[in-house]
């Protein structure tokens, strides 16, 4: 827990840092995970909900961001710290395309161990400028989970799901 | 005017609450530590688990988890039973382990078993009352239904469902509130209490509860985790527990013609 806490910080302010001609954006929404593949097993089904808030930083064509995931799936309630790396592929007035890849530590939350937890997720957004301060956003992208100490502990743990986000982009 | 608490208190104040409302109970045993005698069988909805060899009952059970308790814990418990009773049980995951969210998961579950012609549902407790509520209203759907430290919700009244109920509470300290213990009595079928040296069934088998308490028992020992929060100490060992828990459901089992 003492580790987490500086972490989710680090992560924050590395979405912060300062660049010449940048904007930034403050992002909320949900993240909704229809999985595709569980445990090597074939059996799609729904997996879960998530609210994400995260700082980004945009400089040119490039985004960098950092935040926090607060989520449930068939684990129980679990937190992610995603570190976000992106690309605007196409860009308008009211309009904008990015490609995203997310680095997402976490933990699965547990009495009497919380158990560390990974995603790498990769993603298209599109935001469409509803105001020159807010936009709305809609992703879509395969998410990669594992959680080795809980596999070890309790049962293998290594989902792949298709997440489907709606947020709101506020920021200039 | 400033916050009442400094930002990294606040957070620190955040976190912990998180934790303490959203951290679930983890079994305190490994995988491997289930015997050989059964085959669990894991996906994204549920956990199968059935008798590794031999002939198997055409009674399955279904099995609703207690509330932010990881469905796994139960598997020690579950496992035993089936191997005892020599039936297919089916744990149903919930969405963030918490039963309210997904009260008909296990209707779904049971499509998936065509070979199985009669199910009982069973529950901890908050598991136990959505067990209930889906008893309630799918009353065709089970013969039968286990309470583990449970009752159904004051809306999903019982009382005239022709199925059979068997309740457990875990110490004497859980029958102690003469109120909830009436408003409890009020919501299931007729009952007659259990006891080691008085273990008299109905004749009738319909439309009936018996009900047992487990001397020196804990909440959390109907599952292979804890303490919970709030729990009473226990005076018994939770094997010990287990062994008098499948004991009685073995022998409920019987007595309905189940097995």
């Amino acid at each position: 827990m003492k580790r987490i806490v500086p972490l989710l910080f680090l992560l924050v302010a590395a979405a912060s840092l300062p660049a010449e001609k940048t904007a930034w954006a403050f992002r909320t929404g949900i993240n909704l995970t229809p999985g595709l593949v569980y445990n090597r097993v074939w059996d799609p089904g729904y997996n879960g909900s998530a609210l994400t808030v995260m700082s980004l930083r945009q400089n040119g064509g490039f985004i960098l961001g950092g935040g926090i995931e607060a989520g449930y799936n068939y684990t129980g309630f679990n937190l992610h710290f995603p570190l976000r790396a992106g690309l605007t592929v196409a860009g308008g007035d009211s309009l904008t395309l990015s490609a995203n890849l997310d680095l997402m530590p976490g933990l699965i939350l547990g009495i009497p161990a919380s158990y560390f937890l990974f995603a790498l997720e990769a993603s298209m957004e599109a935001v469409w400028q509803v105001s020159p301060c807010l936009g709305i956003s809609l992703s879509a992208g395969p998410r990669y989970t594992v959680s080795p100490g809980y596999g070890e502990a309790v049962s293998p743990l290594e989902f792949i799901d298709l997440t489907v986000g709606l947020a709101a982009v506020m920021g200039n | 005017m400033g916050l009442p608490v400094k930002p990294p208190r606040l957070v620190s104040l955040l976190f912990s609450l998180l934790f303490v409302t959203a951290c679930s109970y983890q079994p305190l045993f490994l995988p491997g530590d289930i015997g050989s005698g059964v085959v669990i069988t894991e996906t994204r909805r549920v956990m199968e688990i059935r008798p590794s060899s031999g002939e198997v009952s055409t009674t399955g059970l279904l099995f609703y988890p207690g509330g932010l308790v990881d469905s796994h814990v139960y598997n020690e418990l579950v496992a035993n039973f089936v191997e005892t009773a020599r039936v297919i049980a089916v744990i149903v995951k919930m969405p963030g382990n918490l039963a309210v969210f997904d009260i008909n998961a296990g209707l779904s579950v049971i499509k998936d078993y065509p070979e199985i012609n009669r199910w009982v549902i069973a529950g901890h407790s908050l598991g136990g009352s959505m067990a209930a509520a889906v008893v309630k209203d799918n009353p065709e759907a089970f013969e039968g239904l286990v309470f583990m430290d449970s009752y159904p919700a004051d809306g999903d009244s019982l009382k005239d469902w022709s199925g059979a109920v068997l309740s457990f509470y875990s110490s004497v300290e859980k029958i102690s509130d003469p109120d909830r213990m009436e408003r409890t009595l009020d919501l299931i079928p007729p009952a007659t209490w259990l006891t080691d040296t008085a273990r008299v069934y109905p004749p009738e088998k319909t439309n009936y509860t018996v009900i047992h308490q487990i001397d020196g028992g804990s909440h959390s020992f109907f599952g292979t985790y804890g303490p919970q929060a709030g729990d009473y100490e226990p005076t018994v060992s939770r094997e010990a527990f287990h062994g008098e828990v499948i004991d009685y459901m073995t022998e409920f089992f019987s007595e309905n013609g189940w097995l």
